[in-house]
């Protein structure tokens, strides 16, 4: 069996006995999207108008707390807790522990999503198809890996795990209500609109809706939270990995 | 099969490994002892390529990580997994089946429902050590082996290292873990190899007795006048070492005169160790 593979299986396993995870990973989006849809989406003469726009937005939000609150702080324990040096001493290259957790977190977010999808097709009548579906999963797959780098960056900058989930806290929830990942906020133009591209759920969202330009913004996220992951290892030396 | 040349690690410059020479040969048991912040997992770091090191590593064709096994003075893995789960996924990634032999030598047949985040040190321990030795390595390198095991386990752990046909490098700061299997032993003091690996027999030749003293200062100085003699301070004693009998009576005479409290033993490794790494007496030309 490929190195990768087995970690993935046990990844899988070990998410198991954390059945709270699961349930906040899978339930909690599909609460949420029910909550807003039915509270902002009542009026039936605008048709699936807000399932379009919502369910970008709670898609965008679920990456961005799968990432800060589950992929930075884990990361972070792997890289300082030995488990990285544990297994740099397999026959196996030890960015598969971290790519293989990466993948089982992928998988998690995949299923959410299509829950999701499924939701709003039964209680909105609303099923992404065609280009807007490989829209949301090109957006959701880059929010995901630059909010996921991000995180990274952030854990490893912290000096504890609290102050870790506190930042990524903040972050999180002025993301989540700034970026119109609900209802609209900050009308375009405004310096505040301009201000949540400090967040990279706004370009995501952005092209989950329709909009081309906003890949780049996106793409300059991923690279800048890379940076900043690679800047965060020099400072943790406890790991060399080659 | 293994050798580090000139080997140092610096921290904020401050060196944690200066200038270190070593060499596991085959098939021997080479104990690596020194007290705390001496360097000894800093070593095993630089086995195992995981710290950034000057100097050089030599390692034979055969061994890579394929064929060495190391653990580290803690183990870690998948917190949520269980024992079972975590021998079965080592032997995946290894492609060696397990070692009941060794899951039943190690007792892990009686935590193997149990989650590792609920494991004691000393069962997260025997789990580290399994996963090191199940798959009979050429070479091991075991950090604080029998930190945590009770004394039976402990037993159990020596007869494993004495079973195995690899080398073995067991770093530790407990004396009395070195004496009880090896072939050379290696001191290590403030990231400096004291003197060079040998056997206790050989170490232990070095020095015959000790001699302990309280309030017995001026006893300590006028013995170092006579040849073979070293003392040191430590924990609030002066310790004098004969380095060879035949003046023994002649320094337990210096003694009685001026010590308030005197009492002799025979020497330890620690003592050894000790006296090296103070640099002086019969010891600190080595």
């Amino acid at each position: 069996m490929n190195g990768l593979a087995v970690i993935i299986k046990y990844q899988l396993r070990a998410a198991k006995a954390e059945p709270f995870g699961v349930i906040f990973t899978l339930l909690l989006p599909l609460l949420l999207f029910a909550v807003f849809g039915l509270i902002f989406g009542l009026d039936q003469n605008r048709g699936t108008a807000y399932a379009e726009f919502v369910l970008p937005g709670m898609i965008g939000v679920m990456c961005s707390s799968d990432a800060l609150y589950m992929v930075g702080p884990v990361i972070r324990a792997y890289l300082t807790q030995g488990l990285a040096r544990e297994f740099k001493s397999l026959p196996l290259w030890t960015g598969h522990l971290f790519l293989g957790f990466v993948a089982m977190r992928l998988i998690f977010v995949m299923i959410s999503m299509a829950c999701l999808i499924v939701a709003s097709a039964a209680l909105f009548s609303y099923l992404p198809a065609g280009v807007d579906a490989v829209r949301i999963l090109i957006g959701a797959a880059m929010a995901f890996a630059a909010y996921a780098l991000l995180a990274v960056g952030i854990s490893l900058f912290a000096n504890s795990t609290a102050g870790d989930y506190g930042f990524a806290s903040v972050y999180h929830f002025l993301g989540m209500f700034l970026c119109d990942a609900f209802f609209v906020l900050f009308e375009e133009g405004t310096v505040l609109y301009a201000v949540t591209f400090a967040f990279p759920l706004r370009p995501a969202l952005l092209f989950m809706r329709g909009e081309d330009w906003p890949l780049a913004i996106l793409a300059a996220w991923m690279l800048a939270s890379l940076a900043l992951v690679r800047l965060a290892l020099r400072r943790h030396a406890t790991v060399r990995m080659r | 099969m293994l050798s580090l040349q000139g080997v140092s690690v610096h921290t904020g410059g401050h060196p944690i490994l200066d200038d270190v020479d070593l060499s596991v040969m085959p098939g021997e048991t080479l104990v690596i002892f020194g007290e705390s912040g001496s360097g000894k997992s800093t070593l095993v770091d630089v086995i195992a390529d995981c710290v950034t090191f000057s100097g050089s590593v030599l390692r034979s064709d055969d061994l890579d990580s394929r064929s060495v096994g190391i653990s580290y003075d803690v183990f870690a893995t998948l917190p949520e997994l269980r024992t079972r789960d975590v021998v079965e996924m080592y032997s995946l990634l290894r492609g060696v089946q397990p070692n009941p032999e060794m899951t039943k030598l190690l007792r892990l047949d009686d935590i193997e429902a149990r989650r590792f985040r609920a494991l004691s040190a000393g069962e997260r321990k025997r789990l580290g050590l399994y996963a090191a030795l199940y798959f009979d390595p050429l070479l091991a390198v075991l950090d604080e082996p029998t930190d945590g095991l009770d004394p039976m386990q402990r037993r159990a752990f020596w007869r494993l290292v004495e079973q195995r046909r690899g080398a073995t490098v067991v770093v530790t700061h407990l004396w009395e873990e070195a004496l009880r299997s090896h072939d050379r032993i290696c001191l290590l003091a403030a990231g400096r190899v004291l003197g060079k690996p040998r056997s206790l027999g050989e170490w232990m030749s070095m020095v015959s007795h000790r001699g302990r003293f309280a309030w017995a200062q001026s006893a300590a100085e006028e013995a170092e006048g006579i040849e073979h003699f070293a003392s040191v301070e430590a924990h609030g004693y002066r310790y004098l070492y004969y380095g060879d009998e035949r003046n023994r009576d002649a320094a337990l005479k210096v003694v009685k005169r001026n010590a308030v409290e005197y009492s002799e033993s025979l020497v330890t490794l620690e003592d050894v160790y000790l006296l090296l790494k103070s640099g002086i007496g019969p010891l600190g030309r080595e």
